[in-house]
Order: structure tokens, then C-alpha cells, then sequence
């Protein structure tokens, strides 16, 4: 086993590697940018080392940089996280040839998925069902007929691509050149790589992924789906397993497709492959293939009483996977909810700011995974990803009333934030149905921010003698509230 | 005392009257009486009538003349004034005056000045936290000014582009 392992991430998912490190008495390395100084990551590691400017290019992304922390710290292997380096094949590689271990799968897997024209190839050789699309296009007259051959709706995504960067829904001709314009930039922004393909757009989809896992000597099981539907501007915002929509049969079937397509590309550690859900037929076609720890993890955690994040670090240090498909289970219900700094009722646009309260959800069948504090900056250089808060009870109608339960517990002040914007659906009816489609946030739920009541009007207007009231510990300015109305000179009087 | 605090560009006016812990509160002709039990480490804890056995306990945070209040699990965010009328700022804004929408990186700018620009033509994109946001034309006019360029940053509703109408000029 390893002594020693660099995190190469930041906020909650390099927390929540550290403490699968520290559970193992493995010591960790944290590394962050000059943003990130103070950050709980680094605070939560018994080491740290600076790798560069704010932006991630200079820094999370710099992989000479990395890797010389890792030599220079005496770290004997990297975990990538999510995100950043994590699905990066030449890092991978580098990590390798530096003579440490990259936590995760063989740069060759990492490759042969990363490439979503190739990847889909490898899949409907290795018999895996992937949707109608067109790939080497170039040029809009292609991108149109080949559109005009599959049928209208079509997407058009980046070669390259993954978690909904440089992705875009094309209905007609007529909107296909912009579509290509913006999804070019946002792919190579993004990935370093413009190239695009189009593909059929299914509506009504629903997102079910299946979570795979293999060790180096062969093993490979998959530790059953995640239903991840309910999503904006195609990036996830509450996952949950069991999906309410499979029954075993279906189930079976997509753990086999993704176990064939994990086995396609050699691999190994943790992956997850993605597929398009059809409600209508119950049809799945291959969509990608993460090959890294996911966001949504912890769901599969709870259902299968796991540790996927100590497993990775284990089979990476050579241990078998002891499991067989036949001894996994899933059992209870499990949802968790991503705590975004954005603003629902304004685009989901990102919001900044310092954190000026943040209290956690607590109770039985409760997990908060958080990469923020009360102080912590929020800034404009990273994913608006704040929290994760996941849930576990015996059943779906359990797990809701529980989220529902401690979204209503959780506070956060100081940047604009979806917590609301959760609680809200989680009470509507086709959450409780399962309805949800990937579109279904964007084009059929049209929330306001509720208007406040009175007490909370009160609340505010009475914060002035609140606050001077307050303990000095966790006062910030020096005049602690110019607004007082107690402190006003003129016009008040008592009676 | 009279006080405005904002909420959502609403406005609302009211008026205080303090006796001790108790403090008697007019909004829109009705008085409420609300007494403070307890006040500190941001939160407050307020009895809004004298059957009500366990307190209200809100979550504070007090930031300039910004204050978080979360409630029964709902967070609203209000603005107090000092007693001078304001209003939204939304409408203040001119309608050719294209402000960031959110603070980020400008990552392309695809006007110059004096150039004709067709409604719903993009005109700058902004990037933040991974995230790329298009601004374009309100409607078709003319750029009177630009004031940003690529790689410049901005903070949200910082003026970007002012356009004028092609019906105004006639």
C-alpha cells in the first residue's frame, strides 16, 4: 500500500479522497493555485504545495507542475479526482513515467473513451447499443445533411467532450451554423479540441449511467445505475439509485452493456458509462464513458455499502477486487443534490462572493460531502460545485422526505445559491413519479423564487440589534451596521 | 423610525417602534409586535405573538446593507435603504445598455463600433466557472460604444456594449 498520495484537485472531492486516504493511514499531499491558499482542501492535507497562478491552465491543469509537487513531497501516487487532469491520457502517462502510480484506469482506456467519435465505434463493435449519429463532418453543408439523414432534433457535441461543455441542440438548418460556432469555442476552450459530431437527440431522455469497477488482474463487476435526469444546461443537479424507471430485467441488461464496454477498452478502477434512456421503449444507447470517479459517487455508495474512493486507492496499489457480481447488492434508496453558487431564477448563472454562513444538514441517512466554509471565498476561476448533500433511507418515498428534511436544515449565505431551487423540486409530483427527463428543468418547470413572509421581512429589518448584539468573534466591520435603525439619530422615538 | 428595505426589486416601507425587547412594526396600515429572545452568532430569534411557545429562529448574516434570512429552510436576501426611495435597478438601466450578466472573462467580442447589429445577434461572450454566456442585440441598431475587449474581466452588470436604436436615429 501506498504512504503517501497527492490529491490533485480541489474543494470537496480532493476532501473526499483525503479522508479515504486517512481512513487507510495513507498521508496526503493537497496542491492548490494561489487562489486556493487558504482553502479547506489544502488545510484538510498534512501537506501542500503551491502549483501555480488562479487559473486552472496555470495551476490545477499544469501537469509538470503537478508532478513535481508529487517528486518533490516523496507522494507515490496521484489521484486526479473529477474533472481537471482526471480523464487527461497524457497525464496519466506522465504520472506513469515519472515512476508513480496514477489512481485510476490505463491511459489506453482513457484514450480509447476520450474520443467520443472513436469511443462510440469500439462500443457498437463491442456490441454495445449506441444512438444514430454522424461523425468526421466538416463544414455546415455536412453537418446539415448529415442532420436532414438522422431527422431533426439532432446534438451537436464535442468530440472531445463530457459533462455538457460544448454541446448544443439543433432543431433546424436554420440553427445549425451558430450551434457549431459556439459548441467550437466552448470544445476547444474546454478540451483543447474543436472537433464536433452530431448525433440523434432523443426526447424525453432520461440519464442512466451504471457504475463499473475492475481491478488489475481482470475482475470487472458493475455496481448497478445511477438515474441522473434531473439536470440544466445538461449537467447534473440531483442523482439517485435505484433508478425509478428499470426493472431488474433492464437492469441486467444495461450492467452487462456496461461491463462489455468497460472490458472493450481494457479497464480498470472506476469508471462509469453513461447511456440515453428511452421511457417510451426502454431502449439505452451508449452515450460515454467517464473514466474517473464521479461526482455522484457517494449514491452508489450508500446503496451498496462501498467505498469506491478507498477501493480505487486499493486496486490501484494491485488488491484484488474481492466482490463477484453475484455477492453485490443494492439496497435502501439513496439521492443526492448538488449545492451549486448559482442563481436559478437568472439562468443559473454562476454567482461569487465570500461565504458568509454555511450550516450542514444533519441526522440518520445523512452525508454532507463540502468543499466551502463560512470565510471561503467563492471565486469566478472554478465549478460553481459548493456541496454535495446525499441521502439514504429504505425506500425512494423515505430518501425523499429526507432530502426534502435536510435541504430545509441547510443554510447558506453570501453567494446565490440553487437550495431553493431544489426543494422545490423535490416537492413537485413528477419528482415523486419519476418523470423527470434531461430537458424537463429548461423547457417545463418554471420556478420563481418564492416572495418572502412576513417574519422573514421582520427578521431583516430587526437584524441591526441582532447584530450588535452579536459575538465580536465573527463580527467583520468595523461600524457594525450603519443601517441600524436603533442607531439612527433623528426621527425615532419609543411609543 | 421609518425604514425601506428591498426584496426581488419589491420595495417595502416601514415603520418601528421599539419599547425594550418588544418592537411594534407597521407595514401597509397593520402593526405587528415582535419580541426579540435572543440575538447573536448570526441568528435571531424572534416571538412574533404570545401564544407561540417555541420562537421563530432565523439565520442572519448581515453584509453592508445586505441581509441573508433563512426561515422555515427559505433563504431571501434583502437590501435596506436609508429611507431614500429606490427603485429597481433593472429599470434604470437604458435598453441599448448591455451590461454582464455575471462576472467572468470576456472571451470573444465580435462588434466594433458604429457596426449595424441585427436583434439577437451575438455580440460579446462572457466565461465564467467553466461556463460561456452569449450577449446579444436587444434589437437592431447601431454599436455606439464598446468598453470591453477579449481577455478583460468583468464584474456582473458592468456596462459591455451600448447600442443604439435604429428608430431613434430616424
Amino acid at each position: 500500500m501506498f504512504r503517501k498520495i497527492l490529491v490533485a484537485n480541489r474543494a470537496e472531492i480532493a476532501i473526499r479522497i483525503m479522508r479515504a486516504c486517512r481512513e487507510l493511514g495513507i498521508a496526503t499531499v493537497a496542491v492548490h493555485s494561489s487562489a486556493d491558499r487558504d482553502a479547506p482542501h489544502v488545510r484538510f492535507a498534512e501537506e501542500a504545495v503551491d502549483i501555480g497562478q488562479a487559473a486552472p491552465r496555470e495551476s490545477y491543469l499544469n501537469i509538470s507542475n503537478v508532478i513535481q509537487a508529487a517528486k518533490q513531497t516523496g507522494a507515490e501516487a496521484i489521484h486526479p479526482g473529477y474533472g481537471f487532469l482526471s480523464e487527461n491520457a497524457e497525464f496519466a502517462e506522465a504520472v506513469a513515467a515519472a515512476g508513480l502510480t496514477f489512481i485510476g484506469p490505463p491511459a489506453s482506456a482513457i484514450r480509447a473513451m476520450g474520443d467520443k467519435a472513436e469511443s462510440k465505434r469500439t462500443m457498437r463493435a463491442a456490441g454495445v447499443p449506441t444512438v444514430p449519429g454522424a461523425e468526421n463532418l466538416s463544414g455546415e453543408t455536412e453537418f446539415i445533411e448529415a442532420a436532414e439523414r438522422i431527422g431533426y432534433p439532432v446534438l451537436v457535441k464535442a468530440a472531445a467532450g463530457g459533462g455538457g461543455k460544448g454541446m448544443r441542440v439543433v432543431r433546424s438548418a436554420r440553427e445549425m451554423p451558430e450551434a457549431l460556432e459556439s459548441a467550437r469555442r466552448e470544445s476547444q476552450n474546454a478540451f483543447g479540441d474543436d472537433r464536433l459530431l452530431l448525433e440523434k437527440y432523443i426526447e424525453n431522455a432520461h440519464h442512466i449511467e451504471i457504475q463499473v469497477f475492475g481491478d488489475r488482474h481482470g475482475h470487472l463487476v458493475h455496481l448497478f445505475e445511477r438515474e441522473c435526469s434531473v439536470q440544466r444546461r445538461h449537467q447534473k443537479i440531483i442523482e439517485e439509485s435505484p433508478s425509478p424507471l428499470l426493472t431488474p430485467e433492464i437492469r441486467e441488461r444495461m450492467g452487462a452493456a456496461a461491463v462489455a464496454a468497460a472490458r472493450a477498452v481494457g479497464y480498470f478502477n472506476a469508471g462509469t458509462v453513461e447511456f440515453i434512456f428511452d421511457p417510451r421503449t426502454a431502449d439505452f444507447y451508449f452515450l460515454e464513458m467517464n473514466t474517473r470517479l464521479q461526482v455522484e459517487h457517494p449514491v452508489t455508495e450508500a446503496v451498496t455499502g462501498l467505498d469506491l474512493a478507498q477501493w480505487q486507492i486499493r486496486v490501484a496499489a494491485g488488491e484484488p477486487f474481492p466482490y463477484r457480481q453475484a455477492d453485490l447488492t443494492q439496497r435502501g434508496h439513496a439521492i443526492e443534490c448538488r449545492l451549486y453558487a448559482e442563481d436559478p431564477a437568472g439562468g443559473f448563472l454562476p454567482s461569487t462572493g465570500r461565504i458568509l454562513q454555511f450550516l450542514e444538514p444533519r441526522g440518520p441517512g445523512i452525508r454532507v460531502d463540502s468543499g466551502i466554509v463560512t470565510g471561503s471565498e467563492v471565486t469566478r476561476f472554478y465549478d460553481p460545485l459548493l456541496a454535495k448533500i446525499i441521502v439514504y433511507a429504505e425506500d425512494r418515498p423515505a430518501a425523499i422526505r429526507r432530502m426534502r428534511a435536510a435541504l430545509k436544515e441547510t443554510v447558506l449565505h453570501g453567494v446565490t445559491s440553487n437550495l431553493d431551487f431544489l426543494q422545490a423540486i423535490l416537492a413537485r409530483p413528477e419528482f415523486a413519479e419519476g418523470k423527470i427527463h434531461t430537458r424537463w428543468v429548461e423547457t417545463e418547470f418554471d420556478w420563481q423564487p418564492p416572495e418572502p413572509p412576513l417574519e422573514a421581512l421582520l427578521a431583516a429589518v430587526l437584524a441591526g440589534s441582532a447584530l450588535e448584539n452579536r459575538n465580536p468573534k465573527i463580527e467583520h466591520s468595523v461600524e457594525p451596521d450603519p443601517f441600524s435603525p436603533w442607531k439612527s439619530g433623528s426621527g425615532f422615538r419609543i411609543g | 423610525m421609518k425604514l425601506q428595505i428591498e426584496h426581488n426589486n419589491r420595495l417595502y416601507s416601514l415603520d418601528l417602534a421599539q419599547t425594550g425587547k418588544t418592537t411594534v412594526v407597521t407595514l401597509d396600515g397593520q402593526t405587528y409586535t415582535v419580541e426579540i429572545l435572543r440575538a447573536g452568532e448570526g441568528r435571531l430569534d424572534l416571538r412574533f405573538s404570545a401564544s407561540q411557545s417555541v420562537p421563530s429562529s432565523a439565520v442572519l448574516s448581515v453584509d453592508g446593507a445586505k441581509r441573508w434570512v433563512t426561515l422555515n429552510g427559505q433563504t431571501f436576501v434583502f437590501t435596506l435603504s436609508a429611507g431614500v426611495s429606490r427603485r429597481g435597478g433593472a429599470a434604470h438601466a437604458a435598453a441599448g445598455e448591455l451590461r454582464a450578466p455575471m462576472p467572468g472573462q470576456i472571451r470573444a467580442v465580435s462588434v466594433a463600433e458604429g457596426e449595424t447589429v441585427s436583434k439577437g445577434q451575438t455580440l460579446v461572450v462572457i466565461e465564467a466557472m467553466k461556463m460561456e454566456l452569449k450577449v446579444a442585440a436587444p434589437f437592431e441598431g447601431v454599436v455606439k460604444m464598446l468598453k470591453v475587449r477579449p481577455g478583460q474581466t468583468v464584474e456582473k452588470d458592468e456596462l459591455l456594449v451600448e447600442i443604439a436604436s435604429k428608430m431613434n436615429e430616424n
